[in-house]
């Protein structure tokens, strides 16, 4: 995990300091790569959910983008000895958590109103929804830590069958020459697996940073002044 | 025992994993046949969906894992 922080952070910096040193001009080597994604992340993901103020929160998701990619990246390189961080509940922990900080710290009066006392509806219907509302505070990033380690130990579970497949059909060495054919088609079968890995890692890490941005942009959204009594959403 | 009624149960969740990513893409197949200009905002809503449905079908297999 340091490695890929060490890596990530060099990366960053030197495109920082070369869009420093030549503003204006266009962009060459790793910003060529970078700068799309980036642009993705504040127009798709940033604008939609978090409107105009979202440029304190940009830092944010795009360290929460690059690092979740990064890792389940690097987790997916067989033998590098200790690299699958995303498939450790703890570190996924962490992630729930530093997003559940940032979503109730800048919570404001409405969040915290929707919340324990939502306007527009029955008294009686309000005592329901209530510890409903408090259980979704922890449940929504408890999903998200478990949506991304979920994802992730599939695919190197399903990545683990497939290689001890070659084993299974070689009865633990009595059969060798079942076993060498059945390497073939396993290889065949973890090549396959192993691209959708590569599809998973993005989109799990697209999908935390949104879901992230959705709940912040939840979080910190003006009320709707427009008839509360009459319609509610 | 205790392993089949596991084994089911990941069964379970993987056909409602099925029925539920299959919706969400005939969905949005109808959608790029009615208007195909809208691609990419349909194409990254469905990944979406797919990844929040399938998300939850996941942690039922992870649950169903850690029993047995």
């Amino acid at each position: 995990m340091l490695l890929v922080i060490g890596f990530l952070s060099w990366l960053f910096i030197s495109m920082a300091r070369r869009y420093k040193k030549n503003p204006g001009t266009a962009p060459t080597g790793a910003q060529k790569l970078f700068e799309p994604i980036i642009l993705f992340i504040q127009d798709e993901v940033a604008k939609p959910f978090l409107g105009a103020k979202y440029l304190p929160y940009m830092p944010l998701l795009l360290a929460i983008f690059f690092f979740i990619l990064g890792l389940n990246l690097f987790g997916q390189i067989p033998f590098f000895g200790g690299a699958n961080v995303t498939g450790n509940l703890a570190v996924t922990l962490v992630l729930a958590i530093i997003v559940f900080i940032v979503v109730n710290l800048k919570g404001n009066r409405h969040y915290w109103e929707h919340i324990l006392w939502m306007p527009g509806i029955p008294a009686a219907v309000k005592t329901i929804i209530t510890p409903i509302e408090i259980l979704g505070i922890f449940i929504k990033p408890v999903t998200l830590m478990l949506r991304l380690f979920a994802n992730i130990t599939a695919g190197h579970i399903v990545i683990i069958i497939f290689v001890s497949l070659i084993f299974i059909f070689g009865k633990a060495g009595e059969n060798p020459g079942a076993a060498w054919g059945a390497s073939i088609g396993s290889v065949l079968l973890s090549l396959f697996m192993m691209a959708i890995e590569l599809l998973v890692a993005f989109i799990q890490a697209y999908v935390f940073t949104l879901l992230t941005a959705s709940y912040i942009g939840a979080a910190t959204e003006k009320a709707h002044h427009a008839d509360h009594k009459a319609e509610h959403h | 025992m205790t392993g089949s009624i596991v084994a089911i149960g990941m069964g379970l969740a993987a056909i409602g994993a099925g029925i539920g990513v299959g919706t969400i893409g005939g969905k949005a197949l109808e959608a790029i046949a009615r208007q195909p200009e809208a691609i990419g905002d349909i194409r990254s809503n469905m990944i979406l969906t797919a990844a929040l449905v399938e998300g939850a079908a996941l942690i039922a297999i992870l649950l169903a894992y850690l029993v047995a």
